[in-house]
């Protein structure tokens, strides 16, 4: 049981972390992406 | 309904607003580092008394997991209190902080319990896995830390 929760526990922190680094990257290079476009 | 940050001394202004990299580094020393100190005292009495058998007699009471809960309690402060533009990451991160921190209170108290009513406790599972646990609640918390915050506090 103890086992099972610390890895339970791992996936959720370490899934959570990436999703949240994923999307603040995404986020933070669109307006890159936007102004490469215009320039352009 | 949110204050502007402006209203706030300068110093308070400047850890809120600070670059990603400085916040990190004041997290890791003054959090992280206040956190593991009592660890390292513990570990200096016990081998001054010459009770030392390993490193994890240091956090063989569940000690790490204390530790792990209070670092996420604390990241998730930070994270809730401010203002941020990534209000999907936010909720995210509130609720996979939220979930670490039930399982360290829940294991805590069973050891806590057992350990004043001298009955036998988990010792082997705390020495061997809860540096693990510290390192996922490590990782969650200091996401919580990194996420970019606005100019204003949440009410």
């Amino acid at each position: 049981m103890n086992l099972v929760l610390l890895i339970v526990s791992g996936v959720v922190s370490i899934a959570g972390a990436i999703v949240a680094v994923v999307a603040v990257h995404r986020a933070s290079a669109q307006p890159e992406r936007r102004n490469r476009a215009a320039h352009i | 309904m949110s204050y502007k940050i402006d209203k706030l001394d300068r110093h308070s202004r400047f850890v809120i607003l600070a670059p990603m990299p400085l916040r990190l580094l004041i997290w890791l020393v003054f959090g992280v580092g206040s956190a593991v100190l009592p660890l390292f005292l513990a570990g200096l009495i016990i081998f001054d008394r010459g009770l030392f058998t390993a490193v994890s007699d240091t956090w063989s009471r569940g000690e790490l997991v204390l530790i792990s809960m209070t670092l996420l309690i604390a990241a998730l402060g930070d994270l809730v209190v401010y203002a941020t533009e990534f209000a999907k990451v936010k909720a995210l991160m509130t609720v996979t902080s939220g979930f670490l921190i039930l399982v360290s209170a829940v294991w805590y108290m069973d050891v806590f319990g057992n350990i004043i009513s001298h009955q036998q406790f988990k010792e082997d599972f705390l020495r061997h896995w809860s540096p693990l646990f510290f390192i996922f609640a490590l990782i969650n918390a200091t996401v919580c830390i990194m996420l970019p915050k606005k100019d204003r506090i949440e009410q």
